[in-house]
């Protein structure tokens, strides 16, 4: 099978440091990938190369078989990205900026309007999009953003630390919409540091130190009888 | 506490400059630095830049100067200078200083740490100060060369003006905080204080034109009759009179007053304004919760709502609207004029340009030319992105696009300005079909290049770790470098098209609009070949 993501021998320097050295991953269809590290460990620096956001300096990122370098367009058509911290256009109201995306993604009048009903009435924000995003808080912000990446059912979603800001209801009802996702066959590619999100959530795991990827496999394989808990502080310890 | 407030106007000042000069700029994590000797052209640009500004000043001055030795009212001098050099740091920092007092993004995280509210305000009216004496010394540096020129070895004299030199913008920061705060208080009662603000700022500006349009034929008056030209400022410009006194006379007594109202107005308005200031930071009006009500949306293309989302930007954001379409106002303004005043405008083109009749029309397209060319709204566009960058760098649309349809803001907001002129010139002053159809088609040209450059500049002088927008609307280095680029580069083609003594007859002007037209054609193509090639790389690598 086909990845949808497919990372070769990334690297990105900044400076005389090595942000990312030399990380390959394989991520499949259906696929919840956790990617795990400490901070500054290059997670950011990874999900930012995957869509495009950022240039690096050799390796290769194949987005369901396309390069991200030569095919940037038609391989963002399918991506969806969630930042760390949801910085929205403030001067737009939430369903201005809703139809904004819309458009970009070019959906039709009727994608745009079952969407933003279905996943605003989900996230419970609808009476709030007729209000400025400036007026938001941290958590309706970060809602407003998931409800746009998710808006153009995308292949593949790539997430920065998506639990921030959420209260549980909200957290709990992203996890049920990444499960659907996975189910209708996408990927997902997330980073966390909510450990026990990742263990239960995460088809397969990734941990990052140092920008070099440590240890990757199958969630039950990467944490055997332990927990992913005692894996990571282990390997965190040790070096690796 | 003065190190305290050392340290916060040091921060102040280092971002301000940091986003006027980013070439200064140490190598940052994606080690953009550029190479010495993209850093010598820089400077060299920076350097001719202030050296014309010096020599303009310094040749008004000079003319001033034997102007008032002549007349023997040497007083006039320092007067007239100081009067000068402050009015432009006000109209400099006036529509700003609300900006800088109240609006910093960094308000919320200096009143979370260990610091008095006061020292925040006293680091802010610091970085007013400095705003101030930059814009004054602009002007009075090469008036205090010509003054010393003409001192005759009054060193008391030279020691006084420089004094006064560092003490009037103190005294020019406290108006502006003053202004500023009014301005707060009557845009604060507006239901969308962005709107106040527009508002406020707006009648502040056409006060500002009524009244000079008032003054208009007293200075005519006193620029022929010295004489009454100082019982003018003596009357009614007192404390700068007091300035001439102080200089000329070396009247103690009149440097003392001016230190006190100086130092007075300040500490008062900086008084007046600690009262309530960490009550203006903390207060978020409450607007009041529109309920959203479903209805069907509308489909539309990503090129549109591009258009749309800069336009939007550019018209939530009073001060942008205020500093980045100066053109479109000048151009109104120039209009009401040409409708009271066109017979009048007519006879002194006349008269200075060549005796030529034929040549009012060229004149005016000039004047609407460069005033669109002044319409830098793309010089920050990019800079202002800032951490919505990522948006638009993960769209599934060409950044070429994204950059093209950015520097389409400039024509955008020029168009209205353009029209209306338009329409007054064909009322006010004699034109042909070619003359109405070079009036509309070349100054958007014009708009549609200084655009381009804008976009172009601010890819290569980046910046975005501002603490207020309004630094990088006003100050950054891209703006300072897009304004000043292109009012010289749109001045060319018409400086050698009114000086050619060749352009008597109408044929030949219809011949001028089609060059001058390619002319800014040319250059329009030339920036989308820059967008499409390096652009795309600098965007890219942002």
């Amino acid at each position: 099978m086909n990845s949808l993501l497919s990372i070769r021998q990334l690297t990105k320097v900044y400076g005389e440091k090595k942000a990312v050295d030399c990380l390959s991953l394989e991520i499949q269809p259906g696929e919840i990938y956790g990617f795990i590290g400490h901070n500054g460990a290059g997670k950011t620096t990874t999900i930012k190369a995957c869509c495009g956001l950022l240039e690096f300096d050799s390796g290769e990122v194949y987005v369901d078989g396309m390069s991200i370098r030569e095919k940037p367009m038609e391989c963002k058509r399918m991506i969806s990205y969630l930042p760390d911290n949801p910085d929205l256009y403030d001067f737009m109201t939430g369903i201005k900026y809703l139809n904004f995306i819309a458009d970009v993604y070019m959906l039709s009048a009727q994608q745009r309007t079952e969407r933003v009903k279905k996943y605003s009435d989900m996230f419970k924000i609808t009476e709030n999009l007729g209000q400025h995003i400036n007026s938001y808080s941290h958590g309706m912000k970060q809602k407003l953003a998931i409800i746009a990446a998710l808006m153009h059912d995308p292949k593949l979603l790539l997430m920065d630390e998506p639990f921030v800001g959420l209260d549980p209801k909200a957290s709990y009802l992203l996890k049920q919409e990444m499960k659907l996702l996975c189910k209708n066959g996408a990927s997902i590619f997330f980073s966390t540091h909510v450990l026990e999100v990742a263990e239960k959530l995460c088809d397969k795991i990734a941990i990052i130190k140092g920008g070099k990827l440590i240890i990757s496999g199958r969630t039950e394989e990467v944490i055997g009888n332990t927990s992913l808990e005692d894996v990571f502080l282990d390997l965190e310890d040790k070096g690796a | 506490m003065l190190k305290l407030v050392f340290t916060l106007l040091k921060l102040n000042i280092h971002s301000m400059l940091y986003s006027m000069f980013t070439f200064l700029g140490g190598k940052n994590k994606e080690d953009k630095s550029h190479s010495s000797t993209f850093h010598i052209i820089i400077f060299c640009v920076l350097g001719i830049f202030l050296i014309v500004m010096f020599f303009f000043f310094f040749s008004t001055f000079m003319g001033l100067a034997v102007m008032t030795h002549a007349a023997k009212l040497r007083i006039l001098y320092p007067t007239t200078a100081f009067l000068g050099s402050m009015m432009f740091a006000f109209m400099g920092t006036v529509l700003s200083s609300q900006s800088y007092l109240f609006e910093a993004k960094d308000n919320e995280h200096l009143l979370s740490m260990p610091i008095k509210p006061a020292y925040i305000l006293i680091s802010r009216f610091a970085t007013l100060y400095s705003l101030n004496l930059l814009y004054s010394w602009l002007v009075l540096i090469p008036s205090l060369v010509v003054f010393a020129m003409f001192s005759g070895g009054d060193v008391l004299g030279i020691i006084v003006y420089f004094l006064l030199m560092l003490l009037l913008p103190l005294f020019m920061t406290g108006v502006s905080a003053f202004l500023g705060y009014i301005f707060y208080l009557i845009s604060s009662r507006f239901p969308d204080k962005k709107t106040g603000n527009v508002v406020v700022g707006l009648s502040f500006f056409g006060l500002l034109v009524f009244g000079f349009m008032q003054l208009k034929p007293y200075a005519e008056q006193a620029f022929f009759n010295m004489d009454y030209g100082r019982e003018l400022l003596e009357k009614y410009c007192y404390l700068f009179y007091m300035v001439g006194e102080a200089v000329t006379n070396h009247s103690l007594v009149c440097l003392f007053i001016l230190v006190m109202a100086s130092a007075g107005i300040t500490l008062a308005v900086c008084f007046l304004i600690s009262k309530r200031f960490v009550k203006i930071l903390t207060t978020h009006r409450e607007k009041p919760k529109t309920v959203y009500v479903e209805k069907p949306m509308k489909p539309g293309s990503p090129t549109l709502a591009l258009l749309k989302k800069e336009v939007g930007y550019f018209y939530s954001n009073p001060g942008y609207v205020l500093n980045a379409s100066f053109g479109t106002i000048f151009s109104l303004i120039f209009g009401i004029y040409l409708i009271n005043n066109g017979y009048e405008f007519s006879g002194y083109v006349a008269e200075y340009v060549q005796n030529i009749n034929s040549l009012v029309p060229l004149v005016i397209l000039a004047s609407l030319t460069l005033m669109s060319v002044m319409n830098d709204a793309t010089a920050p566009c990019i800079s202002l992105e800032a951490k919505t960058l990522w948006m638009l760098k993960t769209m599934p649309v060409d950044c070429t696009k994204i950059l093209l349809i950015k520097s389409l803001l400039s024509p955008i907001i020029t168009i209205p300005g353009v029209l209306i002129l338009s329409v007054c010139s064909v009322i006010a002053v004699d034109m042909t079909a070619v003359d109405i159809i070079a009036m509309i088609v070349i100054p958007i040209t014009a708009a549609c290049f200084s655009g381009l450059l804008g976009v172009c500049i601010n890819l290569i002088f980046p910046r975005f770790d501002w603490t207020s927008e309004i630094i990088v609307i006003k100050q950054s280095a891209s703006v300072v470098i897009t304004l000043f680029s292109s009012v010289f580069i749109s001045a060319f083609p018409f400086i050698f098209a009114i000086l050619l003594p060749s352009l008597l007859d109408d044929f030949a002007i219809f011949w001028s609009y089609i060059i001058i037209w390619l002319y800014f054609t040319i250059l329009c193509i030339l920036g989308i070949l820059f967008i499409k090639t390096k652009g795309r790389q600098l965007f890219n690598k942002l």
